[in-house]
C-alpha cells in the first residue's frame, strides 16, 4: 500500500478511529490492532512475504528471551549469530544472490573460464533492508545489555512491523521505539496536528517534487547521449531533488503518521542540501541508517580510534557497505566509495565536526562563505548521485564526461523543449525554488511545515494547508513508486 | 480528541467545497465554443498519437484533426459526440484504430485517466461517468480533485502536431527487438468502437477506420498481434465502416519519427497521398486486405 494511494487514504482513518475509539481502553488491544493493521498494510503488496517478517520476528523474539536467560558468553554469542545469520541470510538471498552469482561468473570469465551459475527469478520483498536492520538492532542491543529483552511478544511483533515505517524507514532502534509499545499512549492534540502537517509536507515532497523531478530525470538519464552538458547537469539536479523529495517525503509521512498514534520516531532528514561540508551532509541525510552503521559497524570496527590507516579502512568499509545496502549493483558501491573519498580528508584533518549547528543561525540569508560551501557540497553530492542513478558505472562515467564536455551550452533551448514535451518545465523550476525557500526558512525545525508558535493565526495556517493541497492537486506528477521501496 | 475530529472535518469539508466549486463553475459556464468549426470542415480526424502525427489537416481538404496522443477509444467517442453536436456539417469521420487500440490498457491507468479526465471534463456527459467510475475509480477521484487545474490550463483536446526530423528516435526504436505479443482484447475499447459505429450510422456520418503507416521493423515485431486485430476488423462489414490499412505504406526511414509515428515530412507525404486517394481506395474496396 502506497502512502500516496486512495487505499491508504481509506486505511489510515479506519485504523485511527479503531485505535482511539474502540481499542483505547486497553494497551494490549491497541498493540494488537497496530500489529494486524501493519500486516494488512504489508500484505496489501504481497501477502506471501508476510511470512518473512513473521519468521524474522519469531527468531529475534526468541533470541532476545534466550539472551535474557543466559549469562554464558559463548551461548550469548551463538544466539546473537543466529539472529545475524537469519536476518542477513534473508537479506543476502533475496537482495544479493543474483549479484554475487553474476559477479562470480564475470570473474571466472575474466580468467578465460566459463562457468554456469543459475540466476534465480527472485522478487525482492519490499522493505526487507529496513525491517531486518530494525530487528537486528534489537538483538544486538539485548546482547550488549543496553536493552532488557521483551516478554511481550505482541509489542515486539508490532515493533518489527509498525506500518508507518515498515517498508522505507526510518530504521528505528529498539531502544527508542520498543518501549513506546509498553506505555499507554495518550492522544495529544498538538502532536497529532503537527503530525498531519508533516504528512502534508511529505505528500508535497513526494507528489509534487519527486514525481515531477522523476519524469525529467528519467528522460535525461535514459537518453543522456542526446543531451548537452548543461541539460545533463540539470538532469543530475532533478535526480537530487527526486531522491530527496521521495525519500524524505516518505520519512515525513511515516513520522507524521506515527505521531497520530502517539509514537515518536527519530528525525531522518534534516535539510541535508543546506550542508556546508560532506560530513554535515551525512549527519543530515538518512540519519537513521547512518547512525545504525555508526553504532553497529563503525564503532565495533574501532571507529576513528587508532591510527590513520584504521580510520581510512573503517571509513571505506562503512561507506561502501552503506552503498551496498542500497542495492546489488556496482553503481551503489561506487556511490559509497566516492562518498568515502569526499569524507576522508575531513576526517584525517579532524575537520569533520566543524559544522554541527544550523547554517546561518539567526539570519535570513547565508553569508558568501556559507553560500559557497553549500553550493560546493551540493555539487559534489550531484556527482555521486550520477553514479547512484546510472544503470552502470560505464554509463555514469559517460554521463559525467558529457556533462563536463565543451558542448555545455549546445542546443540548450532545443533540449529544454524536448524534455518539456507533455509537461511544463518552467512551472516545475518555480516550484523547486519555492520548495527550497520554504525548507530554508524552516531549517531550524524538525520539518518544513512546523507551524506551532511560528504562524499563530488559524486563518493563515489553514490558508497554507489549502495552498499546499491545491499545489499537490495542480502540479502533482505521475504517480511513481517510492524509490526506497526497492532497497 | 473531539476538537481534533471537529477541525479535521471542517478542514476537509472546506477543501471538498474548494475542489467542487471549480467543477460546478466549469460545468455551468462552458459554452463549448472552442468546438465550433468552420462550415467548410466536414471531415473529422480522430485517434491517438498516430493520426495526430500523420494527418495534416491543412493538407487533407475540409478536415479538422482532433487526434490526441494516448487517447483511449472512449475519449474519441466523447469528443465525437460533442463535436457533431456543435457542427452539424460533419459528414465523415476518419478514425484511427490500430492493434494498440484493441489491447490498450490506458483506460485503467490512474495517472492516464486523471489527465484525460481533466482534458475532456467539459465534454463528458453524466451518463459517460459510469464506466470511468466502475473501471477506474481512483482515476476518477484524482481527476475530480484536479479539475481546478483547468483555471490555469485551457482545453487542449487535440490537433495535428509536427514531429521533428531527427533520426535518433527511430534508431533507438529499431534497436529494440522485443516481440510484442497479443495480450487481451480490451472490452471497453470494443464497446466504444461499436458505439462509435452506431453513432455514425444514426447521424448519417461516413466512418472511415484507418491504420496509419508503421515502420517495417515494428510490423515484424507484432505479427501475431496484428493477426488478431485483422480478425477483429474482419468481423465488420462495409456497412459498418470503410477500412483503409496503411501499415505497409511505402516510406523511407527518413520520414519516420520513430517506429510508430511519422515525422513532419512523412506526414506531409502521407497526407497528400491520403487526400488524393482515399475516396478511390474506398471505392475500390481496399479494405479487408
Amino acid at each position: 500500500m502506497l502512502f500516496n494511494s486512495i487505499e491508504f487514504a481509506i486505511f489510515l482513518p479506519i485504523v485511527f478511529i479503531l485505535y482511539w475509539f474502540v481499542t483505547n481502553k486497553s494497551l494490549k488491544l491497541q498493540n494488537i490492532l497496530l500489529l494486524v493493521s501493519s500486516y494488512v498494510f504489508y500484505g496489501w503488496w504481497d501477502w506471501r512475504f508476510l511470512s518473512l517478517i513473521i519468521f524474522s520476528s519469531f527468531v529475534d523474539y526468541f533470541v532476545g528471551v534466550s539472551l535474557g536467560k543466559t549469562e554464558i558468553p559463548h551461548k550469548r554469542k551463538v544466539l546473537l549469530w543466529i539472529s545475524i545469520f537469519v536476518n542477513l541470510g534473508f537479506l543476502g538471498f533475496f537482495k544479493y544472490y543474483n549479484f554475487f552469482a553474476e559477479s562470480f561468473v564475470d570473474a571466472f570469465t575474466l580468467f578465460g573460464k566459463h562457468i554456469d551459475v543459475s540466476r534465480l527469478n527472485i522478487i525482492l520483498p519490499v522493505g526487507i533492508s529496513f525491517y531486518t536492520f530494525q530487528t537486528l538492532s534489537y538483538s544486538i542491543d539485548v546482547y550488549r545489555r543496553k536493552l532488557e529483552p521483551t516478554k511481550d511478544y505482541i509489542a515486539f511483533f508490532a515493533f518489527v512491523s509498525f506500518f508507518p515505517q515498515l517498508v522505507a524507514g526510518p530504521i528505528e532502534r529498539a531502544t527508542n521505539l520498543l518501549p513506546q509499545f509498553y506505555k499507554k499512549r495518550q492522544f495529544e492534540y498538538d502532536k497529532a496536528i503537527d503530525g498531519l502537517r508533516q504528512i502534508l509536507w511529505g505528500l508535497f515532497k513526494k507528489i509534487v517534487i519527486a514525481d515531477n523531478a522523476a519524469m525529467y530525470a528519467n528522460d535525461i538519464f535514459n537518453n543522456y547521449e542526446d543531451y548537452s552538458g548543461s541539460t545533463l547537469l540539470l538532469g543530475a539536479i532533478f535526480f537530487a531533488f527526486q531522491i530527496y523529495g521521495d525519500f524524505s517525503g516518505y520519512s515525513d509521512i511515516a513520522i507524521g503518521t506515527s505521531r497520530l498514534f502517539g509514537f515518536n520516531l527519530k528525525q531522518n532528514f534534516a535539510f541535508p542540501y543546506f550542508s556546508r561540508d560532506i560530513a554535515e551532509f551525512w549527519r543530515r541525510w538518512h540519519i537513521s541508517l547512518s547512525t545504525w552503521f555508526r553504532d553497529y559497524l563503525y564503532i565495533p570496527l574501532g571507529g576513528s580510534r587508532g591510527g590513520s590507516w584504521m580510520k581510512v579502512r573503517n571509513t571505506f568499509i562503512i561507506f561502501v557497505v552503506s552503498g551496498f545496502w542500497h542495492g546489488a549493483n556496482w553503481t551503489f558501491l561506487a556511490w559509497g566509495f566516492i562518498n568515502a573519498l569526499y569524507f576522508l580528508p575531513l576526517l584525517l584533518l579532524k575537520k569533520n565536526r566543524i559544522n554541527t549547528d544550523v547554517v546561518a543561525q539567526g539570519r535570513i540569508f547565508p553569508n558568501l562563505k556559507e553560500l559557497f560551501q553549500i553550493s560546493t557540497t551540493f555539487f559534489i553530492t550531484l556527482i555521486a548521485w550520477v553514479f547512484f542513478r546510472s544503470n552502470s558505472i560505464q554509463d555514469a562515467f559517460s554521463y559525467l564526461s558529457r556533462m563536463f564536455s565543451l558542448n555545455f551550452f549546445k542546443d540548450v533551448v532545443l533540449d529544454l523543449k524536448k524534455i518539456s514535451i507533455g509537461a511544463d518545465i518552467i512551472y516545475f523550476i518555480i516550484i523547486i525554488l519555492f520548495f527550497i525557500l520554504i525548507e530554508w526558512l524552516q531549517r531550524n525545525y524538525k520539518h518544513a511545515l512546523y507551524l506551532t508558535n511560528v504562524v499563530n493565526k488559524r486563518f493563515y495556517r489553514w490558508t497554507i494547508y489549502y495552498f499546499i493541497g491545491i499545489m499537490i492537486i495542480w502540479f502533482g506528477g505521475k504517480q511513481q513508486i517510492f524509490i526506497y521501496f526497492q532497497f | 480528541m473531539k476538537k481534533f475530529i471537529y477541525n479535521i472535518i471542517i478542514l476537509l469539508f472546506i477543501f471538498i467545497i474548494l475542489v467542487l466549486i471549480p467543477v460546478f463553475i466549469l460545468k455551468t459556464t462552458s459554452n463549448k465554443s472552442y468546438l465550433k468549426q468552420s462550415k467548410d470542415n466536414t471531415i473529422l480526424i480522430l485517434g491517438d498519437s498516430r493520426t495526430e502525427a500523420a494527418l495534416d489537416d491543412s493538407i487533407v481538404k475540409k478536415s479538422k484533426n482532433f487526434s490526441n496522443s494516448g487517447d483511449h477509444i472512449f475519449f474519441n467517442y466523447i469528443k465525437l459526440k460533442k463535436l457533431v453536436e456543435q457542427n452539424e456539417q460533419i459528414n465523415k469521420v476518419v478514425l484511427s484504430f490500430s492493434p494498440g487500440d484493441l489491447d490498450s490498457p490506458s483506460f485503467y491507468m490512474v495517472t492516464k485517466m486523471k489527465g484525460r479526465f481533466i482534458t475532456y471534463f467539459d465534454l463528458i456527459d453524466f451518463i459517460d461517468y459510469k464506466d470511468i467510475i466502475v473501471y477506474n475509480f481512483e482515476g476518477f477521484i484524482r481527476g475530480i480533485t484536479g479539475i481546478s487545474r483547468l483555471f490555469i490550463k485551457s482545453y487542449e483536446i487535440g490537433g495535428f502536431i509536427k514531429l521533428p526530423i531527427d533520426p535518433k528516435y527511430l534508431d533507438a526504436d529499431i534497436r529494440n527487438k522485443t516481440f510484442i505479443y497479443k495480450t487481451h482484447r480490451d472490452k471497453l475499447a470494443i464497446k466504444y468502437f461499436n458505439i462509435i459505429i452506431d453513432f455514425c450510422k444514426i447521424n448519417n456520418i461516413e466512418l472511415i477506420v484507418i491504420n496509419t503507416p508503421l515502420h517495417k521493423s515494428l510490423s515484424k515485431r507484432q505479427i501475431e498481434r496484428k493477426l488478431d486485430y485483422k480478425n477483429f476488423i474482419n468481423n465488420y462489414s462495409d456497412d459498418d465502416f470503410k477500412y483503409l490499412d496503411f501499415e505497409f505504406f511505402k516510406l523511407d526511414d527518413k520520414y519516420f519519427f520513430d517506429t510508430y509515428h511519422l515525422n513532419q515530412k512523412g506526414a506531409e507525404i502521407f497526407s497528400i497521398y491520403f487526400n488524393d486517394n482515399y475516396e478511390t481506395l474506398i471505392k475500390e474496396k481496399q479494405w479487408k486486405r
